[in-house]
This record gives C-alpha cells, structure tokens and sequence, in this order.
C-alpha cells in the first residue's frame, strides 16, 4: 500500500468532479493503487450526492418528460442487444492504469520515447486547457533527474519501479505534489530497475514584458531537460 | 429501481424523473447559471444512462442518490470536455472506474448508509462559510483556486474549510495529517 496520498481537500475536489482533468489522471492512478484512498472516495461521494439531493428545485413544465419517454422506445433495442456481458473488451495492456488506456493503447512497451538526456526520457501524453503538461517520465536504473525548482506544481505519479529524493522513497502508486516551496529538488531511480512516472506540470509562469517574451520558447522546452 | 432494471417500467422509471430530473437540472445550473437548455440536456443524458444502465446498478455498492449523483458528475465532466474546458482524450467514467471497482462486503453497506445518515444531519449544521465552499466546489464544480477567487478568500483558506467540514461531517477515516 502507498504511504503518499493527496490531502483530503483534493481528493474532495476530484470525487466532486471538479478538479482540473491534469491532476483528476494523477489522483485516479494513485487510487487504483490505493484501497484506502479508493475508500475515502466512496465516502466523498457519497457527501457529493447528499449535497446534490439537498439542492433547491424549482419546478419546470414536462416537456421534457414527454420528449424523454418517447425516446425511450428507440433506447430500448440498444439496451436488450448491447448488454455489457458481449461487449468486445479492448485487450488490456498489462500495467498501464485504466485512466491512461485510452492514452497508451500499446501499454508502457509501446511508448514513444524521447531521450532528454542519457539517463532520462520523457514521452508527452496530453495537455489540459489550463496548460499544465501530462507526460511520461522514465528515469533510467541508477539515473538521475537534474535539480531543479518548480515554477508551478508538479505531481508525480510512481508507475513502475522507484525513486528517491531528499525526502524519501516513493514505490509504485505513490503520489508525490511539489511547488515553489520545494527547492532542489534532485530524484535519483533506484539501482534494480528503470523508473516510471506520470508527471503533471502546471504551466511555467509567463513572462509578459516585451523583451522577456522572447525568452518564453526558451523556457517552453521541457521541464526536465536542462 | 429495481423494476426499471428488471422489467424496464415505464411508470417506475416516470417516478424517478419526477424526483431526479429536478435535482440534476438544478446541479448544472448551479454550474451555469440561465443555461437552461444545457441543464435539460443534462437530465437527458443522465436519465438516458440510467435507463441503460440500470441492470449495472448494485444496491449494495451505492444507494440510488449516489448511483446518479456520480451519473450527473461524470456527465458534466464529459460534456465540458467535449466543449473545451478539458483537453483530453480521457472520458470522465474512465477515471473513476477504479472507484467503482470495489465490491464492498455487508459491513460496509451497512456502514455506508451510516455515514451517509450522519452527513446528511451534519450538513445542516455546518457554519456557512465551510457549506458555501462544499457548494462550490460539488454543485458549482468550481476549482479551488476559482472557489478562492469568487469568495475573495485566500486559497489556503479554501482548503482548511474543506477540511474542517470534512472533519465535522466525519467524512474522513483516516483523520487529517496533511
């Protein structure tokens, strides 16, 4: 079981559906790993639904009603032949977390490597509309990520294998947050095998002066290869 | 419910709009205020998941505000998704999939309608500014940084009464250590 979990008020903020898509997939593959936190989910939802039963109502013509129904018959056929028994199951690829299937649909072997540096390889999977970043990082055996600092929040998910830092030892399901607070910040992948993770970087400050607009394709590079 | 999902009954599935069809266009016009014609589409939607998705329905996991309080969430992920607030490529039942997973024993059947009993006491008698936060963040879907900024209190601030009203609702079984 993990020993790293997200604080209580973001896994609120995740069971309620509005936390921002980034860090919804890193809090989703730690609770696949995470029985516990899979259980205070079910409890967070089920204050989520006590909220949305207690919501004030005001009544409406039934339209709707009627349109719905009617829309029924023709739902009817799908539901007798499509029963969930039949339905033809993608192939899971071994290891990957169900949120990312749909992202890796040829599992962590399939993965399109980037080498940031000889000890670092970084594969980008999406980016959230508030530009924060989700990327695969692999840090070879023994390899080591550069120091550095965090200009917005970076969470790390541990998906195979292990790394170290100042801190401590994060092993598969571990869910790691660091910002601005955390200087130097200098991961190490244990020596037995090669390390695997989702990261979500939010996105670098903007500069916005007219000169120092010229740096941002600079620093638009990725957050780990310098 | 279980008529809806054994025998597919119209008049049982009726009674359902009646009490859900309110509630979720209620939800999402909490979200959007004046968005009327989103929030029917909305109720469309979920109740057309629950018609077809009602033989997947186990009482035992969750009660039926859940099974549809969770049904409208996912939904409105989806459908914000579609429309670009979210860029990805993953749909919202993905991620909570590994929630669902769990077969919970009769103790925790039990002890869900517990909780679900106490927190309903609870809530009404949580100071306003922690249920305000609650709204936000559950019927509003607000981030926390957009809860801050429309409440015009600090981010940490969001956080700790959050925490609090968990703590008080008793929501949390691990306590707090962060």
């Amino acid at each position: 079981m993990s020993n790293h979990h997200p604080s209580a008020d973001r896994l609120s903020c995740f069971a309620a559906g509005s936390l921002p898509m980034n860090q919804a997939l890193c809090i989703s593959v730690h609770a696949e790993h995470c029985p516990q936190c899979r259980r205070e989910l079910q409890r967070l939802e089920l204050l989520g639904a006590e909220l949305f039963s207690a919501v004030a109502v005001q009544r409406r013509s039934d339209n709707l009603k009627t349109a719905l129904m009617a829309k029924l018959d023709t739902l009817g056929l799908e539901a007798d032949t499509g029963s969930p028994a039949t339905e033809p199951k993608p192939a899971a690829p071994a290891n990957v977390p169900r949120s990312l299937r749909k992202l890796l649909p040829d599992g962590l072997q399939g993965v399109h490597w980037k080498r940031l540096s000889p000890a670092i390889y970084a594969a980008k999977l999406c980016t959230d509309v508030n530009g924060a970043k989700v990327e695969l990082l692999k840090i070879k055996a023994g390899g080591q990520v550069a120091s550095h600092n965090h200009s917005g929040e970076e969470i790390t998910v541990v998906l195979a294998g292990s790394f170290s830092d100042a801190d401590g030892v994060y092993r598969r399901g571990d869910i790691i947050f660091r910002d601005r607070e955390h200087k130097h910040h200098r991961p190490i992948a244990s020596q037995d095998a090669d390390c695997i993770c989702l990261t979500s970087v939010a996105a670098p400050i903007q500069f916005t002066g007219f000169f120092a607009r010229l740096l941002n394709p600079l620093i638009r590079r990725s957050h780990y290869s310098s | 419910m279980k008529r809806v999902a054994k025998d597919r009954d119209r008049d049982a599935f009726a009674e359902l709009f009646e009490h859900f069809a309110p509630l979720i266009r209620s939800y999402s016009l909490a979200r959007d205020p004046g968005a009327h014609l989103v929030a029917d589409e909305l109720v469309q939607e979920v109740l057309i998941r629950v018609w077809l998705k009602a033989h997947t329905y186990n009482s035992s996991k969750a009660n039926v505000n859940t099974w549809i309080f969770t049904l409208a969430r996912n939904c409105r992920i989806d459908y914000l998704r579609r429309n670009g607030r979210y860029a990805s490529e993953v749909d919202a039942d993905d991620l909570f999939a590994a929630i669902e997973a769990d077969e919970p024993g009769p103790f925790e059947t039990t002890q869900q309608r517990h909780t679900a009993d106490r927190i309903q006491r609870g809530l009404d008698q949580l100071p306003v500014d922690q249920s305000n936060v609650l709204a936000k963040i559950y019927l509003e879907g607000k981030t926390q940084q957009e809860a801050a900024a429309e409440l015009r209190i600090p981010l940490g601030t969001v956080k700790s009464r959050v925490r609090l009203a968990l703590q008080k609702l008793e929501v949390l079984i691990r306590g707090e250590e962060q």
